[in-house]
């Protein structure tokens, strides 16, 4: 009688063994299944809110430019870019809210031929920090990125001219 | 039962309860983490969402629109955070954007406004949040009635609207009525525009004391009894004058929490004045050396915007508006001067 006693525990044991096994490996599932949702809903986010700064850069009055008293959407002013890259402006405390973990950078696209190393705008200004190149606010990731961008066009207030550009935003992946 | 060895059915019984009764725990705890986690998700996203959506907003320079959700909502907007609440959990996020609203937004709708904050050049977007709770009643003296016809009829966009009323300083049988017709819940804010209408508005409303809240606008006085209303001072109850610099930062007195949020956003704004400002003064050493443009003005603006950089350090408190406005006007004229001398404007 005791031995059966024995068997009865060890099997009501074992039932519930098999049952947290089965329950541990259900929870190990569904957490690796809600992880990997919310980390798609963290990258959805990321380019989300990527998207939304190509608009929010472009119109922000710390570089957008204005020709005579009047702003122009869509346009960036170089000089204004190459003074906040300067100054490390984006970098600072007051645009972490916006920028924080994101690459942002301006780089001229037609025409080509006047970036190219002495061939780079005489106003010697312009060729720091770069050529047609402007790095608004660096972040090095620490895995990959994707990267959203959009045309722009850049004026160049002491030359009165226009020229092509794109706007670009890296978010971590 | 004297048998060894057999389980007593009670003993059986008690072990099932205690088996039962953990695995029951463990589903319980299980379910109540996975709501607060669901809950912490949705606030979150609602909070992100609410700042990105006023981020892209800003883009348009100015627009009114209406934030709808699915259920009421309840939204925090504290100084530099912008707040959701589900269920139990509230999550904040951080915030560039300059907000002025009521410290809570309860409904399943936001009606918003954004207008860009320029001084003379654009520094930043304003953001006015307000619900259908939101109650503000416009209370103008005689030497304000052009303005407050003029400012519910053009200046107030369509969305924001309801939640203003309008009221001279003899109707207040219509204002009283219309405090009476509010909800019980309702924030109830009174902006009153005139001298004579705050000592009225204190003998007239005492029986509604404590239920509403009081912020007078002060615009300079120009000489001929006539006002500036883009600047002057915003009092809230119980506090100190402060300045506002502007007719967006006047709205943003009117809705403004009180004078903490106020001074905060004050702050905020007046920190991306510098930026913009300092931007400008080092913008003049690319454009002055262009064609044969005299250099005077120039000079006189890198000058004038000195003068505005050093007054956006002064607190809301201090700064003199006068001095600060005429500093303003004067960059915008020396601006237009320098453009009509056929060289290229700073801005």
């Amino acid at each position: 009688m005791k031995r059966k006693a024995q068997m009865q525990m060890m099997e009501t044991f074992m039932v519930l063994l098999v049952f947290f096994i089965l329950l541990a490996i259900g929870i190990y599932y569904y957490f690796q299944f809600s992880a990997k949702n919310i980390e798609e809903t963290g990258q959805e986010v990321a380019i989300l809110s990527g998207t939304t700064l190509l608009s929010v850069v472009s119109s922000m009055p710390e570089l957008q430019c204005s020709i005579r008293a009047r702003e122009e959407g869509g346009c960036l002013d170089a000089a204004k870019m190459t003074i906040a890259v300067e100054k490390g402006l984006f970098s600072t405390e007051d645009y972490k809210p916006l920028f924080d973990k994101k690459r942002v950078y301006v780089n001229t696209t037609y025409p080509k031929e006047a970036f190219i190393s002495n061939k780079c705008l005489d106003n010697l200004a312009y060729k720091t920090p770069g050529c047609g190149l402007w790095i608004l606010k660096d972040y090095q990731f620490k895995k990959g990125k994707r990267a959203v961008s959009t045309p722009v066009s850049i004026y160049y207030p002491d030359k009165g001219q226009f020229m092509a550009g794109k706007l670009v935003i890296e978010v971590s992946s | 039962m004297g048998k060894k060895g057999v389980a007593d059915p009670v003993f059986v019984y008690i072990f099932a309860l205690v088996a039962g009764m953990i695995i029951l725990f463990f589903f319980l705890s299980f379910s109540m983490k996975h709501k607060g986690t669901a809950n912490l998700m949705e606030s979150g996203e609602l909070a992100s969402g609410m700042d990105n959506s006023l981020a892209a907003f800003s883009a348009l320079g100015q627009g009114e629109k209406e934030f709808e959700f699915p259920f009421e909502t309840e939204l925090f907007i504290d100084p530099g955070s912008v707040g959701a609440k589900s269920g139990a959990k509230q999550f904040s996020k951080p915030t560039r954007s300059i907000i002025y609203s009521p410290k809570s937004l309860k409904g399943k709708k936001v009606a918003a406004w954004t207008i860009r904050w320029k001084a003379p050049f654009s520094i930043t977007n304003f953001f006015y949040l307000t619900t259908d709770k939101d109650r503000y009643f416009i209370v103008y003296g005689n030497d304000h009635s052009n303005f407050a016809s003029n400012f519910m009829k053009e200046e107030i966009p369509d969305k924001i609207k309801p939640s203003n009323k309008l009221f001279g300083m003899n109707e207040f049988s219509a204002l009283k009525a219309a405090i009476r017709a509010s909800p019980p819940t309702a924030n109830l804010k009174v902006i009153i525009f005139g001298d004579d209408v705050k000592a009225a508005v204190n003998n007239q409303l005492s029986e509604f004391n404590g239920k509403y809240s009081v912020v007078e606008i002060i615009p300079l006085e120009e000489p001929e009894d006539n006002f500036e209303y883009d600047f002057g001072y915003v009092q809230f109850e119980g506090e100190a004058k402060r300045a506002y610099i502007g007719r967006p930062m006047m709205y943003g007195g009117m809705i403004a929490e009180n004078a903490e949020y106020y001074d905060y956003s004050y702050t905020q704004a007046m920190d991306r004045l510098r930026n913009v400002t300092q931007i400008y003064t080092e913008k003049i050493r690319y454009i002055k050396a262009v064609g044969n443009c005299p250099q005077t003005g120039y000079n006189s603006i890198e000058g004038l915007l000195s003068q505005l950089q050093s007054d956006s350090e002064e607190s809301p408190e201090s700064v003199v508006v006068s001095k600060f406005m005429n500093n303003i006007k004067a960059v915008e004229d020396m601006n237009k001067d320098i453009m009509g001398a056929g060289c290229q404007a700073l801005f």
